[in-house]
């Protein structure tokens, strides 16, 4: 129980309060500290990818071994890692399918600009098309608050783009009619309700921070407490 | 299980308690939110001076006794709250500053360097930055700060120790005789030294590392230019295959070495420069226009002041912010103690935790899984331990209804803790049986590359309920709304304000941010948690009502005309 | 896809149709080639005049914080901001606290610095005109190292040069040296920067962020802890008409406007259609 409570717990304490402590104490000790608890963090830090890895590896494998459902996207798993382990250990050559210019790159900075980047691009671009259907079915004037609500996205979103400005000109004589309506529901009602968030969390933030210190909060360790 | 208990604390005591705390710091809370001094705020006082236009005079003025600084004003003391490299040196505005003029401060080791010439000079311009009011910190509020001059002077910027210079044959000898390099590792460093030396003509110098260009291959280590030389030179020499493989094993070699100690000398610099910045040194004050120089001067005689630079331990400026903290920290503290003695505090209903039970009985009904997606956040991030409290609960009543819960992870640390937390929650439920170590998994670190994965899942094997609970950038919509085509009932929870939209439009409940911190709370209803969740939100009261009485008294103070600086710095955040 | 029982049958219809219409609407303009007037923002304005009134040496701090899911929002505005700083011989000093952004940030630097050679003759070298100091672990406290000593946290840059004597890093001992940092985030480091870098270290701070971010921006805006802000690809856009170099944001602004006013019409066609079946109902109900 000792090694597997009270130790953590009193190295979570200490280490708090000197963190917490650091912040406000500028002598070089201070800084040495702080330096130190990066480098450790660092190096926890990658020994948990080692974790990772393994985690990774043998939920793949055995969904192969056992042919289960989807077993067929597993086997990209390690063609993907391997590939491009393989291909930074084996050094610098020019990726085959690079469309030659006078900068050569290695076949890791090929696989990075035209794998890795298109693809997290490709998945990024979905969001246009599900935020465009979750504001289809969520938008509704059912009552008041949501009403306002609608109209301030409404005049928010339009007010954001170039072509409110030929609107505007055209119903209001100037064109930053619409624009500026924009900006004053993002400078006053908007910042207003994002302060109040944040206030909150931030607090939220701070108790949670001292129940852990304390001990009271026990979920980090694992286990049932 | 849960029952609501009535509120046994007495609101209106509480409140008024509150509310006279609250009123010391009212005004300074209200400024700091709504009313912050900006960092130029002394480049803004109408106030100030104009800097004139430095083309007017025709003629360049002299200097005379007036434009000199009273020699009793002048004196040199350490930095407050700093690490030990900044020595304040401050005198009094002179009753003139003509149009051009510095200030000079002369600096040396010892008295006799200011006779031998052998001293450092630092020049100041005349400008509203440099009085000694814009450093409240520093030299507090009085008017006094108003007629006083300062400037920071950090002895290891002047005084620079001296670089090691380029890895030549002489240096190699001389860190082989300090120890540092091995005689066999300096007969090979020489080695490879003479061979850079022979090339020299040809190329940059190997040792003073070259400039990059952007046409130049962007190569991983930075012999590869001089690799290039090399190879080019060995070519001349009609090396052998071999010959030329084992030369540039030894040139990789030799960046290693090169490395290695490049950062041994900066380490060394900056140690050299701890040590300067701990001296004692000697100061001189005078003023500058064009050719002309007047030190301060006594009876004939300049004026010499000492000072040294000392590491504090207390940041002064953040004394603020650490009693505030300290007092919030009283606060839930002493909740905390209430709660123990006092059980049975009220807590108002959160939809989405209540909602975990029926998400989790209606996945049972169906047949379908339940899925819990973590955020992006480490371990060390609190919302990641707020969902660990939640996962725990969720993972104990999925067991209790004997379904399957399978739990995506994008942190291996996250993996190791939910794994333990799942499998004890099993136990606890009677179920060890029920643990399955791949269903609680990482399923991958780049963010897209997790979103993909868990929506394709979540596309295939149609869960009943998902909980999306941490930290999340911009796959809070994807994963929502993939969840929500599916049909499953969605509580997400998250942290991350930018992403509350997202989830309040997508998901059948929201946790916006603290109540994914009270939900360990909530689920537990431990008297100790639920003590800290009530001092936390009388410490909102408390900047609540500081906020409204700070508004209405700045206000009042702005339209009668009060001086309300001292109040601007109070509860500014400071950082010295 | 099964059918939730709870949802309208049409509901997956109505989906893909919606899909189809955004897909037109972001495609259709794009390709057309037509570009729209507008107006650049306040806060983008302020960040360019900061940026040029900037003198040549100056140093302009530009951590890339995004990766290349944000590259589409966030590299025009990497674009514009080293090509203003190669037009004013400032000499912008580049890195990200994230390994996955390494890529684009050295693709940023390469692209800006070709152009500097075809739009304003200037040829700039790495380690002179700029300085791209790569990726190091630590990220607050990497923020927090560079605040007291920027080439200790940094000894190398991306190319393996030393940073200590390098010429673009002459005068430049931390982050207090630099005259104005402009984050480039799509994660959360803007606030990391302010707490950890900017306000410590006394300089000025601007960012660009994606448009998700932008609305969150405004409260350090209002209290001058960011002297401007680029929100998304409008902000790119309104930094590339200000710098009169046309680029991928300017373009896109024409696809943003159709999209956004195809979401708008969206809405309100559905509103409208459930006000038009609520007084059919109430008439129904009546007579």
């Amino acid at each position: 129980m000792i090694l597997k409570r009270t130790i953590p717990l009193l190295i979570v304490f200490g280490i708090g309060v000197l963190a917490f402590m650091q912040d406000y104490v500028p002598h070089p000790w201070s800084t040495a500290f702080r330096d130190e608890m990066t480098t450790w963090t660092m190096v926890i830090g990658g020994f948990a990818m080692f974790l990772g890895l393994y985690s990774l590896s043998h939920m793949h494998i055995t969904k192969i071994r056992r042919k289960m459902p989807g077993w067929g996207y597993s086997i990209f798993v390690f063609i993907g890692a391997v590939g491009m382990i393989a291909v930074y250990i084996l050094g610098d050559t020019i990726g085959p399918l690079y469309a030659g210019t006078a900068n050569k790159k290695s076949l890791f900075d090929w696989g990075y600009e035209y794998i890795l980047v298109p693809c997290s691009a490709t998945v990024f671009s979905i969001l246009a098309f599900f935020m465009a259907s979750a504001a289809f079915r969520t938008f509704r004037a059912r009552n008041l608050a949501a009403g306002l609500l609608l109209a301030a996205a409404i005049i928010v979103m339009f007010g954001r783009v170039p072509v409110s400005e030929n609107v505007s000109l055209r119903l209001f004589g100037d064109g930053m009619v619409i624009p500026n309506l924009s900006k004053a529901i993002m400078d006053y009602p908007n910042l207003a309700a994002k302060r109040g968030i944040m206030l909150g969390i931030a607090l939220g933030m701070i108790s949670q921070s001292m129940r852990i210190l304390l001990g009271i909060e026990r979920s980090y360790m694992g286990g049932g407490d | 299980m849960r029952e609501s208990h009535t509120v046994t604390v007495r609101p209106l005591t509480t409140w008024a308690a509150v509310a006279l705390a609250a009123t010391p710091f009212a005004f300074a809370l209200a400024l700091a939110f709504e009313f912050a001094c900006p960092a130029g705020a002394a480049e803004t006082n109408p106030a100030t001076i104009a800097e004139p236009a430095t083309s007017q005079a025709a003629t360049q003025p002299a200097l005379t006794a007036s434009c000199v600084p009273d020699p009793a004003s002048f004196r040199a003391m350490d930095r407050p709250s700093d690490n030990g490299s900044g020595i304040l040196v401050v005198w009094a505005k002179p009753a003139e500053e003509p149009n051009g003029v510095m200030y000079v401060v002369q600096v040396a080791r010892t008295k006799e360097d200011f006779k031998t010439g052998n001293f450092k000079t630092a020049e100041v311009s005349p400008s509203p930055k440099i009085l000694a009011s814009t450093k409240p910190n520093y030299f507090g509020y009085s008017d006094e700060a108003e007629k006083l001059c300062y400037t920071v002077i950090t002895p290891a910027e002047l005084f620079e120790p001296a670089e090691p210079g380029p890895l030549t044959e002489r240096r190699l000898r001389e860190l082989a005789d300090q120890g540092v390099i091995t005689p066999e590792q300096l007969a090979r460093a020489l080695a490879v030294v003479a061979v850079l030396a022979k090339e020299k003509p040809a190329t940059q110098p190997a040792t003073v590392p070259a400039t990059r260009t952007v046409a130049v291959p962007a190569t991983r280590t930075a012999a590869a230019p001089a690799m290039k030389a090399a190879s080019a030179a060995a070519q001349q020499a009609k090396l052998t295959p071999d010959q030329q493989a084992a030369l540039k094993a030894e040139r990789k070699w030799f960046d290693k070495i090169e490395a290695y100690l490049a950062k041994r000398d900066a380490e060394d610099i900056e140690a050299r420069k701890r040590e300067i910045n701990a001296e004692q040194y000697f100061f001189r004050l005078g003023v500058k226009l064009g050719d002309q120089t007047l030190l301060v001067a006594r009876d004939g005689e300049p004026v010499v002041v000492q000072g040294a630079a000392e590491p504090n331990l207390f940041k002064w400026g953040k004394l603020n912010n650490l009693v505030l903290s300290l007092i919030f920290c009283a606060i839930v503290v002493t909740f905390i103690e209430i709660a123990k003695r006092k059980p049975g505090m009220f807590i108002r209903k959160i939809a989405g935790l209540e909602a975990i039970n029926e998400a989790i009985g209606r996945s049972t009904e169906m047949d379908r899984p339940v899925y819990f997606i973590h955020g992006s956040g480490l371990v060390s991030d609190l919302s990641a331990i707020a969902s660990l409290n939640i996962l725990s609960h969720i993972a104990y009543r999925t067991a209790e209804h004997d379904s399957r819960i399978h739990v995506m992870n994008q942190d291996p640390i996250v993996t190791a803790v939910s794994q333990e937390v799942v499998q004890q929650a099993c136990t606890r439920a009677g179920r060890p049986d029920a643990y399955n170590p791949d269903d609680v998994s990482l399923v991958a670190y780049e963010q897209f590359a997790f979103v993909a994965a868990v929506s394709g899942m979540m596309v295939r094997r149609q869960p009943g309920a998902i909980f999306i609970l941490g930290y999340f950038g911009a796959e809070s919509l994807l994963l929502a709304e993939t969840g929500s085509s599916t049909g499953a009932i969605q509580v997400a929870g998250t942290d991350a304000y930018t992403q509350l939209p997202f989830f309040i439009t997508t998901c059948d409940y929201t946790l916006m941010g603290e109540e994914l911190y009270a939900a360990s709370a909530y689920l537990a209803r431990e008297p100790r948690l639920l003590g800290s969740l009530r001092g936390q939100d009388v410490g909102k009261a408390f900047i609540m009502i500081a906020l409204l009485i700070g508004t209405i008294v700045l206000t009042v103070a702005v339209a009668r005309g009060w001086d309300v600086a001292w109040l601007r710095g109070l509860l500014k955040a400071g950082n010295g | 896809m099964t059918t939730n029982p709870g949802r309208p049958r049409h509901y997956e219809l109505t989906r893909r149709i919606i899909f189809v219409l955004v897909a037109l609407a972001v495609i259709l303009p794009y390709f057309s080639g037509r570009q729209q007037p507008f107006t650049p923002s306040p806060e983008v304005r302020k960040v360019f005049e900061k940026v040029d009134g900037l003198s040549p040496g100056d140093h302009l701090f530009i951590p890339i914080d995004y990766d290349p899911s944000s590259e589409a929002e966030l590299y025009p505005m990497c674009l514009s901001l080293l090509r203003h700083c190669f037009k004013k011989g400032v000499i912008p000093i580049v890195m990200t606290l994230w390994p996955t952004s390494v890529g684009i940030a050295k693709q940023g630097c390469d692209e800006a610095a070709a152009d500097a050679n075809s739009m304003f003759g200037k040829k700039v070298v790495s380690g002179k005109d700029y300085v791209f100091l790569g990726f190091r672990p630590g990220v607050q406290n990497l923020i927090l190292k560079m605040g007291d000593n920027l080439k200790g946290a940094f000894d190398k840059d991306y190319y393996n040069q030393p940073t200590q004597g390098m010429k673009a890093l002459a005068g430049v001992n931390s982050l207090k040296d630099i005259k104005l940092l402009v984050d480039l985030a799509a994660m959360g480091t803007v606030e990391w920067w302010i707490a950890y870098g900017t306000d410590r270290a006394g300089i000025p701070m601007a960012t660009g962020t994606t448009a998700v971010m932008a609305p969150d921006l405004y409260p350090f805006y209002q209290s001058n802890q960011l002297i401007g802000f680029l929100g998304g690809l409008r902000g790119a856009a309104d930094y590339e008409k200000l710098l009169k170099i046309p680029g991928r944001g300017e373009r896109g602004m024409l696809a943003q406007s159709a999209t956004h006013v195809l979401i708008i019409l969206l809405i309100l066609g559905a509103n409208i259609r459930i006000f038009a079946g609520r007084l059919l109902r109430k008439k129904e109900g009546l007579s």
